[in-house]
């Protein structure tokens, strides 16, 4: 478990000490803020048009020209970033014999390296709690004269978040994320106590628009970037050089992005219809995860392609061996 | 030494290596053989595939070998290369043998748990209000539909029919309003496919086409999806406004086209379109093609739409604003697919007020616009003419339908080609002859014969010049006389076309009033009875109310047919007369029947004060012909103190409210409709839907004309002179008052005890007797007693069973769906009203639930500060983390 630990760690701090992690978060960030920004535009337009799911909006509106929605063609792009260094790095660099010579087991190098860079995606995403207070239209009223016990632990936990993740950067990845966690579950516990048990409270905060497609949205993130980095991890396993192994992800992802663009040209009742709809991620979120919806067809299938590619990836890392 | 790197392969490796571009190869071709059946088909199954091999030519057979060859090559690689795998002795390979089969079954096991994922799922609609959930009722009933069905969704561009087109005319295109149109038109669509694919979830089978009325291609997909379809074609271009379809298509057979029109003339509703490949046989769909408005779905509110979203300043920016009318109304149309249209019957009293298409001069009798618009919109309609013109005494009571009277004009025609060919073939016949006389005679021979006819000898100028003459004539003759054979021709196909509707001849011979009436309204849903009296007073134009007497039998039929529950729409308008006040007694039985059911009909005929005008024009010498006046519309009813509403009103002011225009209804001189207070205390609802102009009054003589010698007359016009105080008609309906006047009431009760029990009406006239002196003991017990009856079987008291709850309307104006086409407003009440009275409430615009696109109420400010600080902060932020460890990283 210690030396599971060890890896991710290692594994984690090495995504922010390469300027690569950052030039993926800042583009990330640019393509999604710039979806988000005509969400706000729709949300705050004048006569009859908008967005019945702002989530819907940022990850499914299309172009006029084109039928893909704009976020998953910045999407198709961001796990290979991501994994493309992972495997084919180390056998670049013939760090790989070493690995596979220290005592750890396969599956625990494929594990590492797959939470790590797992827990980098989530992060990834969490500066996109600012667009919440849009998409939900939240607002907070404050009663700063209500504190208690609880409130207080809810606070302190929120702080203690918000400093780890000020710190990361620092070079305290590992305790930084750490701290993070500690305080997440301070605020959870805190909030969850300060809301049920307290009379009054320090802030309530209400929601305009439904918040549940907006959970439900992050929930399908969340399942479906866990695919996408298994099959970059997978392929990264595969390859000596990291381009190579960038190249290979996003066309192998491009069936399960494009083939969106298919459906538009299936009769629904036809047999073709449901397996093309089964595998194309774009039309998951339009149809469901963005308008909250949950379906277990979606889940089944990313997390067990997760799972088969990650069985895969030891499978490749094995036969290395030999 | 050797110079030569490459690698030189075995005799094994060179085929292992041959046999794997091969596959490769087969592997590739397979998908391109594939590729092309599948642009060539757009489905491939194995029927295609065989009938395109055992054809043997053409692209389609060279694609069949590419798949059918590749895919055999394809699997007999992968089989050598398992072979491989198996047979491998070395410690490599039976490691990677090994490891193959790992990912095999692994493979297996994630196909396995996919395929149980795929059909065993569970969704859980988050949303806070269950969006994607279907009601369990609902949800029930379409796991029992198995059959396929198509829906098609028209985009018309017009969102209410006739008013869209009143829009068009009256205020040019008004681009916001277009938007409006626009964006609820394409809301609807996306609301309709996610309904689709949450009935698709419960097993239904569904096909979903869009058509775009005007854009490219729209011809072609029409023609595509309506080439296995019959009827949905005309459906769609009949359609006035956006629609959804719903078509069977397991209902679609391919019958001969002599068992077609065998089915058609047995009044059967069946369409029918021809194959091109087998002229001998025919498409046919029987039953109903049912058509879902847009509003009938999603109703656009353009009136709040535009209030809606206002901004810091108070300024309505604007918001699409929808009224769900409950996913219920759709899923009852995908189910009740073989639901029958519901028919009105329309009792008129001579055919120029029928609904037959109407001729020059009677637009304003016919109630032709009245059948366009219910058939438009899922009704039929069928004509009763119960009058019988033309004999001695004036009008006699009758039951007819148009076609019969088609009939027995078709039949008078013929009659009357043939006297006429009688008569000219006798011309004929002494034309020849004398032709051939003058032919065949000589001269002395016709001096003789027609010396009489010419007074003097017959000479050789004579005789030529009376063969060319006869000779002409009998070419007249002829001519005619094959004229007279077209024209019997035409006729006589007409009357057998006729003749194959048996239904509509059934009955011919009956000479029963009442029991022919009774069979011919026996298959209809409701009735409509129209009385068309005044239409003008100013300019006094009127039919005389007598000629729309029903005798006591008709009354019956009707009463009897309001007995089973069915609802009756009666548009009377007033009773007036040319210099008569109107009768105090009531015309006849049918308005006694509706004061039974606590309608009361007024004696007055309400004037408006703009009416004048006309009054005046005709005064100054436009004899009899009033100016045309401008009259101020009607006022649809609003809920009472008790917050009553009358569902007819309530639907007019939200068609108003979604069109963003006002609903101008104009009726010409109706009378006042009152209902008894008792009844109107008891109902649900409240009674009035319609009322009249405030600026008018109830004039008892509205048409005067004072003789002025000459034969000339001149208009007196009517006065307004309030009843005085003391006067006996002071509080009653009776009182000469201003309005606005009740001129439209809707009613739905339990029909009246003493149409069930004989004797109910004499118990309850004793009731009344009593009443004064025990204070109505009496008569509750009495009305006690006649709520009940003997069970037939036990010969105990039970609770009258019998008797049902019926829905009335009356308008008091005959006039109010009169002319070739209805206005926007008469067209939206006739229909809203017909629903109502056919319990079709579904089909009644409900205005309680409200869908808009969620907005942000953000200022100036903050709108900066939320739109570019995530946008452009975030990720200039992460860009400067990356610098600063980038310049970290440089130094170390």
């Amino acid at each position: 478990m210690r030396s599971t630990l060890s890896l991710i760690r290692r594994e984690f701090t090495a995504y922010f000490l390469s300027p690569i992690a950052y030039v993926v978060l800042t583009v990330f960030l640019l393509g999604t803020g710039y979806l988000y920004k005509n969400t706000f535009n729709a949300l705050t337009t004048t006569g009859p048009e908008g967005v019945e799911y702002p989530m819907e909006a940022i990850l499914g509106s299309t172009s006029s020209t084109m039928e893909i929605p704009t976020f998953w063609l910045v999407f198709l792009f961001i796990p290979p970033l991501l994994t493309m260094r992972l495997f084919a790095e180390e056998r670049g660099t013939g760090t790989l014999e070493m690995l596979l010579t220290a005592p750890v087991k396969d599956w625990q190098i494929v594990f590492a390296k797959f939470v790590a860079c797992f827990a980098f995606y989530l992060l990834m995403w969490l500066p996109t709690i600012l667009y919440l207070p849009t998409v939900m239209d939240l607002h907070a009223q404050w009663d700063l004269h209500a504190w208690t016990l609880y409130s207080g632990v809810y606070v302190a936990g929120i702080a203690l978040a918000a400093l780890g993740v000020v710190v990361m950067p620092a070079g305290f990845v590992g305790r930084g994320f750490v701290v993070v966690l500690l305080g997440a579950l301070l605020a959870i516990v805190g909030g969850w106590l300060h809301y049920t048990k307290d009379q009054a409270h320090v802030v309530w905060i209400t929601a305009g628009i439904d918040p549940w497609p907006v959970l439900t949205a992050y929930i399908g993130i969340a399942a479906v970037g866990a695919m996408f980095l298994a099959l970059g991890l997978f392929i990264s396993s595969l390859v000596k050089g990291q381009m190579i192994a960038a190249l290979l992800s996003i066309a192998l992802g491009v069936p399960l992005i494009m083939s969106v663009s298919l459906l538009g040209e299936l009769d629904p009742s036809g047999w073709a219809y449901p397996i093309v709809a089964f595998v194309a991620v774009p039309h998951h979120f339009a149809h469901d995860f963005t308008r909250g919806v949950l379906d277990t067809r979606h889940l089944v299938f990313y997390l067990t392609s997760t799972l088969l590619l990650l069985f895969l990836t030891v499978r490749s890392v094995e036969s290395q061996r030999h | 030494m050797k110079t030569d790197t490459r690698q030189h392969l075995g005799w094994a490796a060179r085929f292992r290596v041959a046999a794997r571009i091969l596959g490769l190869t087969a592997l590739f071709a397979a998908l391109s053989g594939l590729f092309i059946l599948f642009a060539l088909f757009h489905e491939v199954t194995v029927g295609n595939i065989r009938t395109v091999t055992l054809e043997g030519v053409g692209t389609a057979f060279v694609a069949a070998l590419m798949l059918l060859i590749g895919a055999s090559v394809t699997a007999l690689w992968l089989l050598f290369e398992l072979l491989t795998w198996l047979g491998g002795s070395g410690r490599r390979s039976a490691a990677g043998a090994n490891a193959m089969a790992q990912v095999l079954l692994a493979l297996a096991v994630f196909v396995g748990l996919n395929y149980l994922g795929f059909k065993y799922f569970k969704r859980w609609d988050m949303t806070r209000n269950q969006d994607f959930t279907l009601p369990t009722t609902v949800a029930d009933d379409l796991r029992k539909l198995d059959a396929k069905t198509t829906i098609v969704v028209l985009k018309r561009h017009k969102a209410f029919g006739q008013l869209s087109e009143q829009r068009t005319v009256q205020r040019g295109a008004d681009e916001l309003d277009a938007a409006y149109d626009d964006e609820a038109e394409r809301k609807v669509v996306d609301k309709v496919n996610d309904l689709v694919d949450q009935f698709r979830l419960l097993g239904s089978q569904f096909h979903v086409v869009t058509l775009n009325f005007g854009s490219k291609g729209f011809s072609k997909t029409v023609v595509e999806e309506t080439a296995d379809r019959p009827g949905l074609r005309d459906a769609i271009a009949a359609a006035p406004e956006n629609s959804i379809f719903f078509y069977a298509d397991d209902r679609v057979e391919t019958l001969t086209a002599d068992e077609a029109h065998r089915r058609q003339a047995a009044g059967r509703h069946i369409h029918l379109q021809s194959q091109p490949k087998d002229p001998n046989a025919v498409l046919a769909y029987m039953g109903n093609i049912p058509r879902l408005s847009f509003n009938e779905f999603y109703r656009l509110d353009k009136t709040a739409s535009k209030a809606a979203n206002p901004g810091p300043d108070g300024v309505a920016r604007g918001n699409l604003v929808l009224h769900p009318q409950g996913v219920e109304s759709f899923a009852r149309r995908v189910l009740a697919i073989q639901e029958k249209r519901p028919k009105v019957g329309l009792l008129v009293i001579h055919e120029v007020l029928s609904s037959a298409p109407a001729g020059a001069g009677r637009e304003i009798f016919t109630a032709a616009g009245l059948r366009r618009s219910l058939e438009d919109h899922g009704f039929d309609v069928v004509d009763v003419v119960v009058k019988k013109w033309g004999e001695q005494g004036g009008p006699a009571p009758a039951a007819y339908t148009l076609a019969e009277t088609q009939f027995e004009r078709l039949e008078a025609e013929l009659e009357g080609y043939d006297e006429e060919r009688r008569d000219l073939q006798d011309e004929r016949k002494e034309y020849a002859e004398h032709l051939s006389n003058f032919r065949d005679m000589t001269l002395d021979q016709l001096t003789v014969k027609y010396k009489a006819q010419f007074r003097r000898d017959v000479t050789k100028e004579i005789r030529d010049a009376n063969i060319l003459n006869l000779s002409e004539r009998l070419k007249l003759v002829d001519e005619r006389l094959a004229e007279i054979d077209a024209e019997r021709r035409e006729t006589d196909a007409q009357l057998s076309a006729l003749l194959k509707n048996e239904r509509a001849f059934e009955d011919r011979r009956v000479t029963d009033v009442k029991a022919k009436l009774t069979r011919l309204t026996a298959d209809c849903d409701m009735l409509i009875v129209p009385r068309l009296t005044v239409m003008n007073a100013s300019a006094v134009e009127a039919i005389d109310p007598s000629f729309y007497k029903l005798s006591a039998e008709q009354v019956a039929v009707v009463k009897d047919f309001m007995k089973t529950g069915k609802p009756v729409l009666v548009c009377a308008g007033p009773n007036a007369e040319r210099n008569s006040p109107a009768p105090t007694d009531p015309l006849d039985d049918l308005e006694r029947l509706l004061a039974d059911r606590g309608v009361q009909l007024g004696r007055e005929t309400i004037i408006t004060n703009a009416e004048q005008k006309g009054f005046a024009a005709g005064r100054a010498g436009n004899q009899l012909g009033g100016a045309t006046t401008d009259l101020p519309p009607v006022a649809f009813a609003t809920p009472d103190d008790n917050g009553r509403d009358n569902p007819i009103a309530s639907a007019m002011r939200a068609t108003a409210a979604s069109a963003d225009q006002k609903l101008d209804l104009k009726i010409n001189d109706p009378r006042p409709v009152y209902v008894s207070p008792e009844m109107a205390k008891k109902g649900s609802i409240k009674p009035e839907f319609l009322l009249s102009p405030a600026a008018s009054w109830n004039e008892e003589n509205p048409m005067v004309i004072r003789n002025i010698g000459g034969g000339r007359g001149v208009v007196i016009p009517p006065r307004f002179k309030p009843t005085p105080f003391g006067d006996r008609k002071k509080g009653t309906p009776d009182e000469v008052r201003r309005g606005p006047f009740p001129i439209g009431v809707a009613i739905e009760t339990t029909l009246p005890i003493e149409w069930y029990n004989d004797e109910a009406g004499k118990l309850i006239e004793a009731g009344a007797l009593a009443t004064p002196l025990d204070g109505g003991l009496l008569a509750v017990c009495l009305t006690a007693k006649s709520e009940v009856a003997k069970d037939k079987t036990s010969d105990k008291a039970v609770l009258q069973t019998e008797r049902k709850k019926g829905r009335l309307a009356v308008i008091g104006q005959g006039g109010v769906f009169t002319g070739k086409q209805l206005s926007p407003a008469q067209e939206q009440l006739l229909l809203h009203t017909c629903n109502w009275l056919l319990n079709r409430e579904d089909r009644l615009p409900r205005t309680d639930a409200e869908w808009s696109y969620p907005r942000l109420n953000r200022d100036e400010k903050q709108s900066f500060v939320w739109k570019f600080g995530p946008f452009l902060g975030l990720p200039m932020f992460f860009l400067y983390l990356g610098l600063i460890v980038w310049i970290v990283r440089r130094v170390r």
